[in-house]
This record gives structure tokens, C-alpha cells and sequence, in this order.
């Protein structure tokens, strides 16, 4: 037998083994070096850093947040994919093929669940993920573009959400989204009121855009189902990868400074100036340069293994949800009868309580507030105090307290006084709808909460407290209109106490 | 002192600027394509019938348009249910009103917003004769609130 063919004869045996070497690059990672090598040398896992600092991996530091949001948008793409295979964007086949999903279609039931409860479970996710980042200072520089990009991300989660929600075509998606452009037109009744319409429409607008047509037809569906299969979520996983490269270039997430006192007693180089020789060009604080030694572990396996355990308990939580509750599918959209109460999803029946008082103020004009202060909150709170601190310590921690009842004092005493008396167009029908638009609860709200913020910063000399102030008034504020959008408002957006209490028709 | 504007700085800039001219011109033109050129929509004229037809005390409700029509002594008048705070279509209480089953604005029997968040009344629907006198209403023409098609 010549050399060559029992060379050929040994590698055909070892194939395997030489394939996966190929794909490894490397032998076991059973050193400091392999382990390193195991992340740096592969195109998906040099997401994260050879090393991660130990207070990144404390369960109580980012309580896993933004990594659940990741799991359910994975949960969202696959299952979303899958729905594609049978979804017909049009207003004859849509209902239909939902039904067909749900019923007819090998496993349809399953996805369809699944796609549902990651969606509520994505936005639960995003939202508590900013929480932890506000309360710890995490928007704090160098990572103030960061909280930035996270504020688009909440923004483009919940447009995912809204345009999904008219894909069903049954009746409440069909008045949720009538109610939903409509709001995003109602800067007409602010133009109305001083007579420009004819001239300046951007309300108009922005309902032709949407929709395609004067009202929700098959123009609609089309451009909800173009936006929400492919325009947003291009947009969501561009920004989700300037998001994570972010992160890595903010030097890692996060953390106290006490998080690099050097243990008592422990032995360390004093020097970490030979491993990184080409982050010499890039500006700013590198992982370890200047602040050996550093409290850090290797990566793999320890973050991978973290990671891969929060992803599965993701996954199934959402699976048990999936197999135990079934995705709503209400009638086939009726365009003559309005479903009563059209409520849209539980995260935006908060503002659908705003828009109770004004359309432009509740639906555009309190959001736009919101959103533009949640991006403004880096630029203008610059005191980089307790970082990496849950509510920066325990002054922060009183604030957060006292905010929190002066919101719900607050929210719940003025929602209570209209629920019982009324607002201005009760008492003087003839008001100016211009009076109306400025003040409404959803104004006074807004007014109310930044003035307790701006005393806040008085009282404590602090930014940082005036921020937390701020951020939770509204969080409650949000939190406690959303539960009465949900349980307390019935048909005709009356108040109950309960929806046993709705009458019958 | 502002610093000197080198040849290569102007050049440069230049390029950067024909660059992003071009970027803005291309997505401006478009996002022409998404404006529709015509509404897809069915007509937005209905037939009412004759006057004769129609006579006084009249009340009808034209469930495909969203329209309510009215024939008074003195003419005849079309008030949309559709309610102007956010869409939702509105229903008739028995005394007359309008209410709508959204956020509760009400409407008098002409369609004044007496509650809710409702930013204006319901909008009155041209009604107009046709040369062979059969009456029409115009859903996509509103009218000041009291204009009519009068007898006589
Ligand atoms: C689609 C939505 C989002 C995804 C998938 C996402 C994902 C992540 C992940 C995986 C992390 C790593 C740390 C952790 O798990 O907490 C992170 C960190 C961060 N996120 Fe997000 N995020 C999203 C939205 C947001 C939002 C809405 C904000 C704030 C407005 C935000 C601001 C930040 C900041 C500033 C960091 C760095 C935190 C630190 O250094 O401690 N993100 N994000
Ligand atoms: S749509 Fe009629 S009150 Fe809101």
C-alpha cells in the first residue's frame, strides 16, 4: 500500500474529528489560552469578551433583563417565520388562515401561542430591562448613546407589537388599529382648532401613510404586515447589533467602582500592559489597560453557561404558557360595529386612558414627551453617581419611595375625581378644544410629575435624584393607568370594578 | 479666529455633501411611491331616493356608508356616525342622542358634543339633488353643521 492512500484510508476514519477541528480552529479549551481562543475565534461567540467581569454575572445586577428580551425576540423570529408559511396579508384570507393556523395546521396552534406570549413577553422584558438600567446609573457615561439606541429599541418593540396586532383581521384588531391611526392622525385636532388644516395636515398624513387609503382596508393590512415582517424587524436587529457592539465598546457592562478594589492579600501583575497592545487605538477605557488586576473570569464557559440557562428558562416559561393558553381570536373584523370596549393591547390601555380625555394629548402628545425625555435623561443627568448601584444608594432609594406614592397619590386621586365628576367638556360644553388639548389629566400629569422632579433636585442638590424623581413618577404613573385600562373599563369605557359587572348585550 | 478652509477640506467637503444630497433626494422620491396616487375606495356617493320617498320624519341609516339621514319639514339632512375623536362608529340611543361606544362621547340629536373627548360634533354630510332630482348624499363632502336639502 503506498504512503499517500494510508494517509487517505487514516483520514477518511478521523473525518469527523477533522471537521470539527476545522470548525473549532482549535483543540479543547482546557487552558486560560483555549478558553480565550474558544471565544475569540469564533464568529458568533466573540459577541462577548475573553473575559467578563465577576459583577457582571451576579444574577442581582442585571437580573438576566436584556437577555430575556433577546430570548423572546429569538422565540419571535422563528415562530414568526413559521407563521409566514400560511399567513395571506389580505382582508378575505387573513382570519382565515389564523383560523387554519390555530386549527387545521400541524403544530399552528403551538406557534401561533408561542409567537403571542413571547410578543407580551418581549415587551414586559424591554421594560423592565430600562428599569434596571435606570435604577443602577447604567445610562451614565460612556454609555449615554447606548441608552439611546435602548430607547429606540423600546420604541420599534412596541411598533412591532401595534402592526402585529391587525394581522389577525378579526374585530379587535381591525377598531384597535382604526383607534390606533386615527391617534397618530390627531395632530388634526390641534391643527383643526387653529384653522390650518386645509393647509398644514401632517395628522393626514401620516394616516395616508399608513394605511394606504382613508381607512383600514387591504392597503392597511398590506403595509402593517410589510412593516411588521420586514421593515421593523430589519431596523430592530440593525440596532440590536449596534446595541451589543456598544456594550463591548463601553468597556462591559456597567459596574461600581468598588467592583475593582483588589481583594486583601491576593497576588496579581501589577501590569496589564502587554496583552493589549492593539486596543492602543482605540480611545477611551479598554477592559483591563490601567486597571489591573482585574475581578474578572474567562467567558467561556462561565457567561455561555449563564447565558444558556437563562435562555431555557426562558423558553420554557413561554412553553408552559403555549401549551396552557391559547392566543384570543375574537370575530372576523366588522367594519359597521365597533367591538366594545376596542382595546388595544394591555401595554398601551394606559395611554387609550389618556386618549379617554385628549386624542392628541394622550396618544402623541404625553408619548412623544416620554420618549424624547427618556433619550434626554443621559445628556442632562451627568453626575455619575452610584454607578452600577441599585437607585444609587440609599438616599436613591428614599426618593424612588416617595415617588412612588406621590405618583400613585397622584394618578389614582385625579383619575378617580374625572371617573366621578367629569372633565371640562362636562362642565362648559362650549370649551375651545384647544383648552382641552393643554389640559387634560394626561397634561397635568406630565406637569405635575416634573415639578416634583424639580424640587427633588432642589431638596437633594442631585440630578442623579431629580432623575429617579422623574422616571418614577412615570413608571407608576404607567403602571397604575395600564391596570385600569385593563380591569376597570368596560363598554363605552365606563368604569367597573370588575368585568363581571359589564352588562350583558 | 475660524480655521483656514484648505483645498483638501473644501473637496471633501464637497464630496460629503454631494453624497448626502444624493442619499436625501433618492429616499425623498421614495417615499413618493408610498403616497397613493388614487384612494381605494368605493364610491363615496349614495343614493337617498326621490324626496317624494323621503318624507317628512324620515329616519334612515345607511349601514355600509355610516350614515344617518333625516327628512324634517324643511329638507332633508345627512349626519355621519362616525365619531371624530377616534373613529369608532357611533349608535343612537333611543331619545334621539348619539353615544359612542369608545371613550363615551356624546352627541346631541345634531350631532353637538355635549361629553367625552370627542374634538368636535359629527360631521354633517352634504345632501344634494341630482338633475334627474333623485337626492344624494356626498360622504366625502361635510358641510356646516345645519346645512340641508330644502323643500320649496
Ligand atoms: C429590543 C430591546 C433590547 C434588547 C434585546 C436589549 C438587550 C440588552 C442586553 C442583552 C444587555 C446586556 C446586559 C443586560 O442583560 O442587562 C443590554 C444592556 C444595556 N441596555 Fe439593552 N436591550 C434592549 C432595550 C434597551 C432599552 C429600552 C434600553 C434603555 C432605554 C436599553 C439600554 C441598555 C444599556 C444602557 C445597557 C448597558 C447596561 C450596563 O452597562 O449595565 N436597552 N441590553
Ligand atoms: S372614538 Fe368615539 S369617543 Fe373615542
Amino acid at each position: 500500500m503506498s504512503q499517500a492512500f494510508k494517509r487517505f484510508l487514516g483520514d477518511v476514519k478521523r473525518l469527523p474529528k477533522i471537521f470539527v477541528e476545522s470548525v473549532r480552529r482549535r483543540g479543547a479549551a482546557t487552558s486560560d489560552r483555549g478558553r480565550s481562543q474558544a471565544v475569540f475565534s469564533n464568529l458568533f461567540l466573540h459577541i462577548h469578551s475573553v473575559k467578563t467581569h465577576k459583577n457582571s454575572l451576579k444574577p442581582s445586577y442585571t437580573l438576566g433583563l436584556g437577555l430575556l428580551t433577546t430570548a423572546c425576540l429569538a422565540v419571535l423570529t422563528v415562530t414568526g417565520i413559521l407563521l409566514m408559511v400560511y399567513y395571506k396579508p389580505t382582508p378575505e384570507l387573513a382570519y382565515a388562515s389564523i383560523k387554519d393556523i390555530h386549527f387545521v395546521v400541524p403544530t399552528g396552534r403551538m406557534m401561533r401561542n408561542l409567537h403571542r406570549w413571547a410578543a407580551h413577553g418581549m415587551v414586559i422584558m424591554v421594560f423592565l430591562h430600562m428599569a434596571r438600567v435606570f435604577y443602577t446609573a447604567s445610562y451614565q457615561k460612556p454609555r449615554e448613546f447606548n441608552w439611546f439606541v435602548g430607547v429606540a429599541l423600546l420604541a420599534l418593540t412596541l411598533a412591532l407589537s401595534f402592526t402585529g396586532y391587525l394581522l389577525p383581521w378579526d374585530q379587535l384588531a381591525y377598531w384597535a388599529t382604526t383607534i390606533g391611526v386615527n391617534i397618530a392622525s390627531s395632530p388634526r385636532e390641534l391643527t383643526d382648532a387653529v384653522g390650518i388644516t386645509q393647509y398644514f395636515d401632517p395628522g393626514g398624513a401620516i394616516k395616508q401613510l399608513l394605511l394606504g387609503a382613508n381607512t383600514v382596508g387591504a392597503e392597511a393590512l398590506i403595509r402593517f404586515h410589510l412593516l411588521h415582517v420586514m421593515v421593523l424587524p430589519l431596523m430592530l436587529f440593525t440596532l440590536i447589533g449596534v446595541h451589543f457592539w456598544r456594550i463591548r465598546k463601553d468597556g462591559g457592562l456597567s459596574r461600581p467602582a468598588s467592583a475593582d478594589d483588589v481583594p486583601e492579600g491576593e497576588f496579581f501583575a501589577r501590569d496589564a500592559t502587554k496583552t493589549y497592545g492593539l486596543m492602543a487605538i482605540v480611545r477611551g477605557r479598554t477592559p483591563a489597560v490601567g486597571r489591573s488586576p482585574e475581578n474578572t473570569v474567562n467567558s467561556w464557559p462561565r457567561l455561555f453557561v449563564a447565558e444558556m440557562a437563562v435562555l431555557m428558562a426562558a423558553i420554557a416559561i413561554l412553553l408552559i404558557l403555549s401549551l396552557t393558553l391559547d392566543a384570543p381570536l375574537k370575530e372576523p373584523a366588522n367594519p359597521a360595529i365597533p367591538e366594545n370596549p376596542a382595546k388595544a393591547p394591555w401595554y398601551f390601555l394606559g395611554l387609550q386612558e389618556l386618549v379617554a380625555y385628549s386624542g392628541f394629548m394622550g396618544g402623541i402628545g404625553v408619548p412623544m414627551i416620554t420618549l424624547i425625555g427618556l433619550m434626554l435623561i443621559p445628556y442632562l443627568d451627568r453626575e455619575q453617581r452610584g454607578v452600577g448601584i441599585w437607585f444609587s444608594g440609599p438616599e436613591g432609594k428614599r426618593v424612588a419611595l416617595w415617588s412612588a406614592i406621590y405618583s400613585s397619590v397622584l394618578v389614582v386621586g385625579l383619575l378617580a375625581f374625572v371617573i366621578k365628576f367629569g372633565w371640562l367638556r362636562e362642565w362648559y360644553p362650549d370649551i375651545s378644544q384647544l383648552v382641552i388639548v393643554l389640559v387634560n389629566p394626561g397634561s397635568v400629569y406630565a406637569v405635575l410629575f416634573a415639578a416634583w422632579s424639580l424640587w427633588i433636585m432642589r431638596r437633594y442638590d442631585s440630578t442623579r435624584m431629580a432623575a429617579i424623581a422623574l422616571f418614577t413618577c412615570f413608571l407608576v404613573g404607567y403602571i397604575i393607568l395600564t391596570y385600569v385600562g385593563t380591569v376597570h373599563r368596560g363598554p363605552n369605557w365606563d368604569f367597573y370594578w370588575s368585568q363581571s359587572h359589564w352588562p350583558v348585550h | 479666529m475660524p480655521a483656514k478652509l484648505t483645498r483638501r477640506d473644501f473637496s471633501e467637503r464637497l464630496a460629503f455633501g454631494s453624497f448626502w444630497t444624493a442619499v436625501g433626494a433618492s429616499v425623498v422620491g421614495m417615499l413618493k411611491l408610498l403616497k397613493p396616487a388614487v384612494m381605494p375606495e368605493a364610491s363615496t356617493r349614495v343614493k337617498l331616493g326621490h324626496p317624494d320617498e323621503l318624507p317628512a320624519g324620515t329616519e334612515r341609516y345607511l349601514a355600509e356608508q355610516n350614515v344617518y339621514v333625516f327628512s324634517a319639514g324643511d329638507g332633508v339632512y345627512a349626519i355621519s356616525a362616525i365619531c371624530p375623536h377616534l373613529g369608532c362608529i357611533v349608535s343612537r340611543l333611543p331619545e334621539g342622542r348619539f353615544e359612542c361606544p369608545c371613550h363615551g362621547s356624546r352627541f346631541s340629536a345634531t350631532g353637538e358634543v355635549f361629553a367625552g373627548p370627542a374634538p368636535s360634533g359629527l360631521p354633517w354630510i352634504q345632501v344634494q339633488r341630482a338633475p334627474n332630482g333623485v337626492l344624494y348624499a356626498d360622504t366625502s363632502v361635510s358641510v356646516p353643521a345645519g346645512t340641508r336639502w330644502s323643500r320649496g
